[in-house]
């Protein structure tokens, strides 16, 4: 076939718009993501409850994805800058939406707060037993209070008491914090005469044949949970969230029957940003089914909310047994290690094979010596955490390290442990793992740490401030650091202060800064523009 | 060049077009019907803030979407098995009992004693409200060869340091290897002159019954004293080269006492990475009657294996070496019956060498085999073997040793149930050796 001139040159004009879809256009500088357009109802996600075909794909499918995609390739070998997430405004942060409110991150809650959590109203009175779920990981059964709230209630494995629910009860106010949507959880210690069997309750029960519940069913869940000393029933209870449940959402793609899901998941960053708290909490259960979408209604519209949910799985706890040594560093099939593992010969001495830590019935296994926050791994690949960039490590290293010492000491100590020792077991982990991933992603190497910047009076004039996260935050000696900035094409210049003198801003101003350390390398280099305002400038984009 | 770019941009920009449909989807149709401001009148709603946007490259990637054509029937089933719980019902499938003290275990066969072969292990625990334990499998090879095997063992427990174990099998193989080749003598001769070509092949049939009773002592010694009985005959199948061997075409009855010495410190029994294990065994069998031609057989059987366990930096990495000698002796003047001469082959020591390969009075063998982790409790292995059979102990010599070396996976459960992948390679080419069974501690 001859192809005439005149065809290829009309073809080649198709080039130029092609390319110009490539460009993103200006991320407008938002601080409320407008997700909640009133929708129509959208349909249960049943698909989404099932674990094995999640795992399956996630373990077998996606990985060969990635192998056929050349852009993957691209990026595996450094000829492709990384993807950056979608929903970022153009100070690359996070606007609220529907999935995220800017809490602890953006202005410090009080103490007050931090403990109350999403909520705080424990259930009690007589519960009335709905449905029981005899089998699985943890067995326990779904009631309503006396006000009529859903309950949720499970039990840790009997000779692990606490283990699962101090996760539900800890993370939960952690994540709320970080402005993640959570139910409440609590620790309630109930009585069999505290339990009523409502006439239409129903258990699965073997092979998951639904069928009446009776009350031997719920005495045999009893019977295996754990109580205390007194002989009480030690349930870990969550509360029913608000809204119609449609099920889990995935973390890659888009809900197509919600029309406000237009930012593909792997491509959000509070879902990247999630992996690192998960790798902080070391919650390996986070997946598809620990998730979930309430159809809700706000100021006459209704839209999905998207909650993370179950935090059983986070610290040293498997669910049902205590982590073992290779959890959070291996998939739970990874044919990744496997051939690494093969290949090698047994020379490489993976660092979690060396046990580091004690099993304690309340924690699970919990260790940090081999802790690393960029290769740490859920029980399966999770789509989102595995695109995670270094600014999306960073946005969450920014919230994580917002936790100080005493607000993780008085979190974790809204956990049940036996003693005091345990507790502070727990608390001294966290701490140290909080500071390897600031130390990671407050690397000025890998990404400038500067941050909470504004045009600021100065005796001068104008002066553009910021914050060194990684000094502000104790991670760097404040005497090792120059900030070296230049003004749009003006002359390189240095500074030891937190501002960067400005010339008077009439036009878009270009304010390119790189942070160096004295013992270490010259830093990444940020650029963040000024435009003119009633008060004398304005930051409108950060670019790192 | 023109011609390939003509075809390239429509057929980009065709997938381009698939590409944002597949990212914005409903939600690129969808319109909102509200336009509203807020209280002081400066958020005007309308369209999304944010929306994923189609790029070059992610339409690149999208060839990889048409794996989930692939996947769409798995993931139907796995949701089918996941909501009726079929993984689980399998598993109970495997059990006769809700202790699961009873059940059953496939027991595949590739490389084995019998060959390529099928079967299944049936076993039962906790009889009587005790230790007793009853196991019983058959493996299957083709129309007639089959190994039935049952064992009644009582183990010993605390405070009760004898254990005992009753069994009985019969073995039926149609095709036994057998190399042998004719002598300078005349006489037919096995054993390491022969070559890979001599291959012959016999029918075997045999059956064992025996008992054993052994002792615990401290320090992980044990001794055991047995009694075995057999009734074995073997006949021709295809040539008849070997027609002299002792004991062909027989119908013979042997009864044979023994003694086991077993020294065990090895640090874990699934997975050991020190210790040692040293194994001596001794057994005299005699025909107690005479066999329809008027002959009667005998041998002397005594062997020693010795296994070390040396660790290695890092957890389950271990180098193991073992020796095996094992010697046949003519007893009170009579002979051995061909068949129950020591053997080598990928089932005892050279793992690259095929069923039976070598056979004569004696055997010898080193392996040599480094273990390490991979996954969870999987082992894979690299080994190293070398042995030789012979008539007597002057025959040993390096130079006559052959060898083997090869790479392999071990996976041995808590249930006791073991897999083993193993692939040698020596003078004579490959050998596969794949095994799924229970193993009994």
């Amino acid at each position: 076939m001859k192809v005439s001139s005149a065809l290829f040159h009309r073809l080649l004009l198709l080039v130029p718009l092609l390319v110009s879809s490539c460009i993103r256009e200006e991320l407008p500088l938002v601080t409320r993501d407008n997700d909640d357009f009133d929708i129509p109802e959208p349909s249960v996600y049943e698909e989404g409850d099932y674990i094995w075909p999640d795992g399956a794909y996630m373990m077998s499918v996606y990985p060969w994805k990635k192998v056929l995609d050349p852009a993957w390739w691209l990026r595996s070998m450094w000829l492709l800058g990384p993807e950056e997430a979608e929903n970022v405004n153009a100070l690359d942060e996070v606007p609220d939406s529907t999935w995220f409110t800017n809490r602890h991150g953006v202005r410090r809650m009080s103490l007050a707060k931090l403990l109350r959590g999403p909520g705080n109203e424990p259930p009690d009175g007589l519960w009335t037993v709905i449905k029981g779920k005899q089998f699985g990981l943890n067995p326990g059964f779904l009631a309503k209070d006396e006000s009529g709230r859903l309950l949720f209630v499970k039990f840790d494995p009997p000779d692990y008491p606490g283990m699962g629910t101090n996760g539900d009860v800890i993370v939960s106010k952690f994540l709320h914090a970080a402005g993640y949507n959570v139910p409440e959880y609590y620790r309630v210690a109930i009585t069999p005469d505290s339990l009523r069997l409502s006439p239409d309750a129903q258990i699965s029960g073997t092979f998951n044949v639904k069928r009446p519940m009776t009350r031997e069913d719920l005495d045999k869940i009893l019977d295996n949970a754990p109580k205390d000393a007194s002989g009480h029933i030690l349930a870990d209870v969550s509360v029913g969230i608000e809204g119609t449940v449609k099920g889990p959402f995935e973390f890659y793609g888009l809900r197509h029957d919600d029309p406000n899901d237009t930012v593909l998941h792997e491509d959000r960053r509070e879902l990247r940003g999630l992996g690192v708290f998960m790798a902080w909490f070391n919650n390996t259960d986070q997946r598809r089914g620990n998730t979930l979408d309430t159809y809700v209604e706000r100021d006459g519209r209704r839209f999905l909310k998207h909650y993370i949910i179950d935090f059983s799985g986070s610290f040293g706890s498997l669910n049902n047994q205590p982590k073992e040594l290779r959890s959070g560093h291996e998939y739970t099939v990874d044919p990744e290690m496997i051939l690494r593992s093969w290949l090698s010969v047994g020379l490489w001495i993976k660092p979690w094979e060396l046990e580091s830590g004690p099993t304690l019935a309340s924690v699970g296994y919990f260790e940090s010596e081999a802790f690393d926050p960029t290769t740490w791994r859920s029980i399966y690949p999770n789509a989102a955490f595995e695109k995670i960039t270094d600014r999306d490590g960073f946005w969450a290293a920014k919230i994580i390290t917002a936790f100080d010492d005493e607000d993780i000491g008085s979190l974790v100590a809204t956990g049940y442990y036996p003693d005091s020792r345990v507790e502070e077991y727990v608390v001294s982990h966290l701490l140290y793992r909080r500071d390897i991933i600031a130390d990671c992603y407050f690397d000025h190497r890998r990404i400038n740490p500067l941050d909470v910047f504004s045009v600021e009076r100065s005796p001068g004039g104008r002066e553009l401030s910021f914050v060194d996260l990684a000094v502000d935050r104790g991670y760097v000696e404040p005497d090792l650091s120059r900030y070296v900035y230049r003004v749009n094409d003006g002359e390189e210049a240095s500074t030891s202060e937190w501002s960067v003198p400005l010339p008077e801003i009439t036009t878009l101003t270009c304010v390119a800064i790189r942070t160096d350390r004295r013992d270490k390398s010259r830093g990444a280099e940020m650029w963040v523009w000024i435009a003119p305002s009633e008060s004398g400038g304005a930051v409108v984009r950060i670019e790192r | 060049m023109r011609l390939l770019a003509s075809l390239l941009i429509p057929v980009l920009l065709i997938l381009h077009s698939i590409c944002w449909a597949r990212d914005s989807d409903d939600a690129a149709s969808y319109q909102p019907d509200v336009e509203e401001e807020d209280s002081d009148g400066e958020e005007v709603r309308g369209q999304r803030f944010f929306r994923s946007e189609s790029t070059f490259w992610r339409f690149l990637g999208l060839p990889a979407d048409a794996l989930d054509l692939f996947w769409y029937p798995v993931k139907r089933g796995l949701q089918f098995s996941e909501e009726n719980q079929l993984a689980e019902r399998l598993e109970e499938s495997f059990f006769f009992n809700e202790e699961r003290t009873a059940g059953w275990f496939p027991k595949p066969s590739f490389g084995g004693p019998l060959g390529d072969a099928g079967g299944a292990t049936v076993f039962f625990g906790e009889l009587f409200d005790s230790h007793h334990r009853f196991d019983t499998s058959f493996l299957i090879a083709g129309t007639r060869e089959f190994d039935i095997n049952g064992t009644y063992s009582i183990p010993a427990v605390e405070n009760r340091p004898f254990y005992s174990r009753f069994d009985v099998g019969f073995l039926q193989d149609r095709e036994v290897e057998v190399f042998t080749a004719r002598g300078d003598s005349g006489l037919p001769m096995s054993g390491m002159e022969t070559h890979e070509d001599d291959e012959s092949e016999y029918q075997l049939r045999e059956f064992s019954t025996g008992v054993t009773v052994g002792r615990n002592f401290f320090g992980g010694l044990q001794l055991a004293g047995h009694l075995r009985g057999e009734l074995s005959k073997s006949t021709q199948r295809l040539q008849p080269n070997f027609a002299s061997f002792e004991g062909f075409d027989e119908e013979i009855t042997l009864l044979a006492p023994g003694l086991t010495l077993i020294w065990d410190r090895r640090d874990d029994l699934r997975r050991p990475t020190r210790g040692w294990l040293l194994r001596a065994e001794t057994e005299v069998a005699a025909s107690p009657v005479e066999t329809p031609l008027g002959n009667r057989y005998g041998y002397s059987d005594y062997s020693l294996d010795a296994q070390f366990f040396v660790p290695l930096p890092g957890p389950h990495r271990a180098l193991v070496f073992r020796q095996r000698l094992r010697r046949v002796e003519d007893w009170a003047g009579y002979d051995p019956p061909f068949y129950h001469l020591p053997v080598l082959d990928l089932n005892h020591g050279l793992r690259a060498y095929t069923r039976n390969r070598f056979q004569d009075r004696g055997s010898i063998v080193s392996n040599v085999e480094y273990r390490y982790p991979i996954w969870r409790t999987w082992d894979a292995l690299l080994f190293g073997d070398g042995g030789q059979t012979f008539a007597q102990y002057s025959d040993i010599n390096v130079s006559d040793f052959r060898y083997a070396g090869g790479v392999g996976v071990r996976v041995r459960t808590e249930k006791d149930v073991e897999f083993l992948l193993q692939l040698g390679f020596g003078s004579e080419g490959v050998e596969l050796v794949f095994s799924f069974d229970r193993v009994l501690q």
